[in-house]
């Protein structure tokens, strides 16, 4: 596979931009079409966000697992969107602040192979990968490679520099590394991944003295950045004693009540994932160093991601961002590899037939498989919930939703032009807090933490902030009675009859709801 | 190794002439084989469902009852005939057969060991010489990492198949073979190989990655290759001699059955990781050793086909999409390879690149055995407490000496208190656990030709496929079970409260076929029923 040097076809210059129109294009189609909807978690970090902006502190004054830095990002739509309410909503704005995103981190990447042979095939890798999990734009992990990808191109051509002769400007190195860092930063696991990659670029590279000083300047910028976002002594202290107590306490937690009714089924992505790494080890040409590095250190990516995903335990699409992004790059590496094999990348011409027709079938491959999952059952249903918020609230209003996960509140509420209400931005704390409690793990800092948010509940339940309040059957339900929230609840709100949902990974799950007295 | 530089043939003088790094690598070696051998020496009566239920199996088949006919299984019948070892060595030693086979499997260890051990020390002078030890270690840590699967059909493929692996990279390196040892490669191959179809195509698909990386067709005529192919026909052609009445049932039963029923056992990648904590294991080891692979990329071509094998492995892993752990050991030996290439390529280029520090590094692998025992103690310690708590004293199924109460059946105290050993017992339940180990580990026998009842519930999901041919196999079945009840006269029979008895009572089970039988309790922990004869 030697389509890293050389891929023949002359396509080194910025023209070769023209490589990745089809991708951008399919990519546009997708996220501005009008039932493109922002992945759950998106939706949720913009909750977190515009309460952050009200003035409201993470972890004390709402729930979500997100740092801090997450919801700093997710603030600046919201600040555009006020800046200019009449112009575009705050999803589109997100959408299109994402887009950009993406863009941003497309022209990083590509500046850096820039005086590469190989830049077409890189820029139509990075085209297709990111195409492939645009459903997931703006997740965590999405975001997370928008940033990694141009570090780790940054750290293959720096140790790759003899043979590549790449001179990288120091703004551009600077800026590369504060981006790297700043992703690090959005959540906790971001930086076992960067480390992975570290060390696949140690074995490869050893200790290379500008590799070493750009891995310091990154450490600096993820103090520094760390130390901003948690500057105010309660949100560091919350942090400290809750937020990651329990988030490593979830690593070892194993949810019995998971039914693995995933949805897309990720079961079906792993034959592809298996096959794409075989390939990448037994095609890449062990006398090609860079080739070789390259498709390597995105295998080793792809793994870590896995390892990632397993440790989530929670089988979310959002979960398995990094993977299917490295995946589909090294696939498009592959397919740029055989073609050059097979000598359909011979002469000049040829080579740009062939990889002008490979820049529009592949992505129009990626776009067909990562389609929208036609569920027209699970749609009808969803449309029996939304029916139900319609006529039973108004415009504005406040809506608690106690869900396993965020898929049934986010972006449904924003949709339906209701706020979401209450302590909890997901349900899933109570439940594993509660599993803690009956397994005798549940600790000093955990049980604080369930005292609190117990308190925080009721003062929901009380104040009657909520016009309508949903709870996921039997399971929230069942552990709201557990920790006798359900006679505040019976107090406050009266039972307004049932609907049913869909949502990942569960499926099908009922909803009780209630409405304000 | 690729490059053979002036360095390396430096270094290979130094390595040579240390003949004590040899001893300290036979001494790691043995410390790794035995380490665990204690244990086993102190829990007599662990074993786990599908393994007791081949012993069982092959204990029956020693009596001189057929396979299939006799006793239903839905697996080749190799496993069974490799379990009579065990069960015809229990009758000459005062073990009990549980004790005897887990001792054979880590017999088998060592033989597997031993045989790449010859390999590697015909070919001790070979650039590759420094992945010897630590791929020697490769299948031995696979093995002592195994718990609940230790013994199953893939565990004894990996043990089987090793010395094989092993042998045919050897020879694709021009390595020297000695004929016996090729012999006797390719017979333990053709065992492991015929244990499963999946096997042998795991088996063969490694050859063609062979001969693709190194382009060429000639070597597949090896001798090893040769006796193993003829093994393995003679095995596939002495299904002829099965009789007609065990074909039938093999054929159109079993398979037909096993084929279309077995989504009964399948279940979601994510509710297999949320459910075991071991079912995530084998990943993490998948991540980190293609993570290695990749990193050592290019410095040995040993990696290649170790690649092939964990990634085969795993996609007959996901294929089979059941919460089955045992089905990833194959993946992870092939783990297990690649690291044990990564640490050998990073012991190598300590000793080729870095010769100042070769004096602290053989120190450090000297002190290694040292740490590994301590490290072992430490690990086992909870393991042989637990074997001091509560003790089931062997004298009540005719043993001696003491096994831990824990590593006992929920089954085995009411089989026990209402029967005498030897007696006939039944477990009419929807899987193999908890009748087997429960009726093996109280040393009595079963009393119906079904000892695991995993054809129920898979002949349930058949009938929803095709109700006209599945409908009358399972009426057959249940007068099966009745027949064996009014032919052997079990003293106990078991039954499933959940799941068989809703279904049995459609068919007035126990009006037609146990009037003989007293209803003498609720076993909780199993939620099932036993009945006595009266």
């Amino acid at each position: 596979m030697a389509a890293i040097e050389n891929d023949g076809s002359g396509l080194n210059s910025p023209l070769a931009i023209t490589i990745l129109l089809p991708t951008l294009i399919l990519l546009s189609l997708r996220l501005f079409s009008a039932d493109f909807i922002l992945a759950p978690q998106v939706a949720l970090h913009l909750d977190g966000a515009s309460r952050m902006l009200a003035g409201q502190k993470p972890y004390l004054d709402f729930w979500d697992w997100s740092q801090p830095a997450l919801l700093a990002l997710y603030s600046v739509p919201q600040l555009v969107a006020g800046l200019m309410p009449d112009f575009l909503s705050t999803g589109d704005w997100t959408k299109l602040i994402l887009f950009v995103l993406t863009l941003g981190s497309l022209i990083l990447s590509l500046l850096i192979v820039r005086r590469l042979e190989c830049f077409s095939t890189v820029a139509l890798a990075l085209g297709c990968a990111n195409l492939s999990v645009c459903s997931q734009l703006g997740s965590v992990q999405h975001l997370l490679m928008l940033a990694l990808t141009p570090w780790i191109l940054m750290r293959w051509a720096t140790g790759e520099r003899l043979n590549l002769s790449i001179s990288l400007t120091l703004p551009l190195q600077l800026l590369i590394t504060v981006l790297a860092a700043y992703a690090c930063v959005l959540d906790l696991p971001h930086l076992a991944v960067l480390l992975w990659c570290e060390c696949f670029f140690f074995l490869r590279y050893g200790l290379v003295k500008q590799m070493v000083q750009q891995l310091l300047i990154l450490a600096l910028a993820l103090v520094g950045i760390w130390g901003i976002t948690l500057m105010d002594t309660s949100i560091w202290q919350s942090y400290w004693q809750w937020a990651i107590p329990l988030r490593l306490a979830k690593y070892t937690y194993y949810d019995a009540a998971l039914k693995g009714t995933t949805f897309p089924d990720h079961a079906n992505f792993l034959y592809l994932f298996a096959l794409v790494q075989l390939a990448a080890f037994y095609l890449s040409d062990a006398k090609n160093r860079s080739a070789t590095n390259l498709s390597g250190v995105f295998a080793a990516l792809a793994l870590a991601g896995l390892t990632l995903f397993i440790a989530e335990g929670e089988g979310l699409s959002c979960d398995l961002v990094i993977v299917v992004y490295a995946t589909v790059f090294l696939l498009s590496l592959l397919v740029v590899g055989l073609l050059r094999h097979y000598k359909l990348m011979s002469s000049k011409p040829v080579s740009l037939a062939t990889l002008s027709i490979v820049s529009i079938a592949l992505p129009l491959c990626i776009f067909s498989v990562t389609a929208k999952p036609a569920v027209p059952v699970n749609l009808t249903v969803n449309q029996h919930m939304d029916q139900t918020i319609l006529k039973l609230s108004s415009d504005g209003d406040q809506i608690g939703i106690f869900a396993e996960y965020p898929d049934v509140a986010y972006p449904r509420l924003e949709r339906l032009y209701r706020k979401s209400s209450g302590y909890l931005l997901w349900a899933r704390p109570l439940r594993m807090l509660c599993d803690f409690q009956q397994g005798k793990s549940l600790n000093e800092d955990l049980f604080s933490f369930q005292t609190y948010f117990m308190e925080k509940i009721t003062e929901d339940f009380v104040s009657r902030k909520a016009s309508l309040i949903l709870i996921e059957e039997p399971k929230q339900s069942e552990l709201l009675a557990f920790n006798g929230l359900d006679r505040v609840l019976r107090k406050n709100y009266v039972p307004a009859g049932q609907c049913k949902v869909f949502a990942e990974p569960y499926g099908l799950t009922n909803f009780s709801v209630w409405r304000r007295k | 190794m690729t490059g053979e530089s002036t360095a390396k043939s430096s270094s290979k003088s130094i390595f040579a002439s240390h003949n004590w790094s040899l001893c300290t690598g036979i001494l790691i070696v043995l410390m790794a084989l035995f380490c665990k051998l204690p244990y086993w020496f102190a829990h007599p009566l662990l074993i786990h469902a599908d393994q007791s239920v081949y012993l069982a199996m092959a204990d029956m088949f020693l009596q001189g009852k057929k396979p299939y006919v006799d006793f239903f299984d839905f697996n080749p019948p190799l496993i069974i005939y490799l379990s009579t070892i065990p069960i015809a060595l229990s009758k000459m030693v005062p073990l009990t057969p549980i004790q005897i086979f887990n001792l054979t499997i880590n017999f088998l260890m060592l033989i597997s060991t031993a045989l790449s051990g010859a390999l590697f020390y015909a070919n001790r002078n070979s650039t590759d010489r420094f992945l010897y030890f630590p791929l020697l270690l490769a299948p031995i840590i696979c093995t002592q990492t195994q718990f609940y699967d230790f013994g199953q059909r893939e565990h004894l493929f990996v043990l089987l198949y090793f010395p094989f692996f092993v042998c045919r990279l050897l020879r694709y390196r021009s390595g020297q073979i000695q004929p016996i040892l090729s012999v006797l490669v390719g017979i333990f191959a053709a065992v492991g190989v015929s244990l499963k179809p999946q096997f042998l195509l795991t088996a063969m698909l490694l050859e063609a990655t062979l001969m693709w990386q190194w382009r060429t067709l000639k070597l597949a005529n090896s001798l090893e290759n040769k006796i193993c192919a003829l093994l393995t026909v003679l095995y596939l052609a002495h299904f002829a001699f099965l009789g007609q009445a065990a074909l039938d049932i093999l054929l159109q039963q079993a398979w037909p059955i096993y084929t279309t029923g077995l989504s009964y056992f399948h279940i979601g990648f994510i509710e297999g990781l949320a459910s075991l904590s071991n079912f995530s294991y084998p990943y993490y080891l998948l991540a980190l050793a293609l993570s290695l692979a990749f990193a050592c990329k290019g410095k040995s071509p040993w990696l290649e086909p170790a690649v092939a094998l964990t990634i085969i492995s795993w996609l007959s892993l996901l294929q089979a999409g059941s919460i089955w752990t045992y089905r990833g050991i194959p993946m992870q030996l092939g783990c297990w390879i690649l690291i044990a290439l990564a640490t050998g390529i990073g012991i190598e280029f300590l000793f080729t690149h870095k010769p100042k520090i070769q004096v602290s590094l053989l120190s450090i692998f000297l002190c290694l055995p040292l740490v590994g025992a301590v490290g072992i103690c430490l690990c086992a310690f909870p393991l042989y407490k637990d074997a001091g708590a509560k003790q089931f004293d062997l004298a009540q199924i005719g043993y001696r000496g003491k096994s831990p109460l824990n590593d006992l059946s929920p089954l085995v105290p009411s089989i026990i208190a209402n029967s005498k050993i030897d007696d006939k017992v039944i477990y009419l339940g929807r899987g193999v656990r908890p009748g087997y180990p429960s009726i093996l580990q109280a040393h009595r026998n079963s009393g119906s030709r079904y000892l695991h009842g995993m054809i129920l519930p898979m002949l349930l999901v058949c009938i929803e496929k095709n109700p006209t041919r599945y409908t009358p196999m399972l009426d057959k079945v249940i007068a099966n079970y009745g027949d064996d009840i009014l032919a052997n006269k079990p003293k106990l029979i078991f039954i499933d409260d959940s799941f068989v008895a809703p279904l049995f009572a459609q068919h007035q089970f126990v009006q037609k076929y146990m009037t003989n039988y007293e209803l003498v309790e609720r076993v909780e922990q199993a939620q099932c029923t036993l009945y006595r004869s009266k």
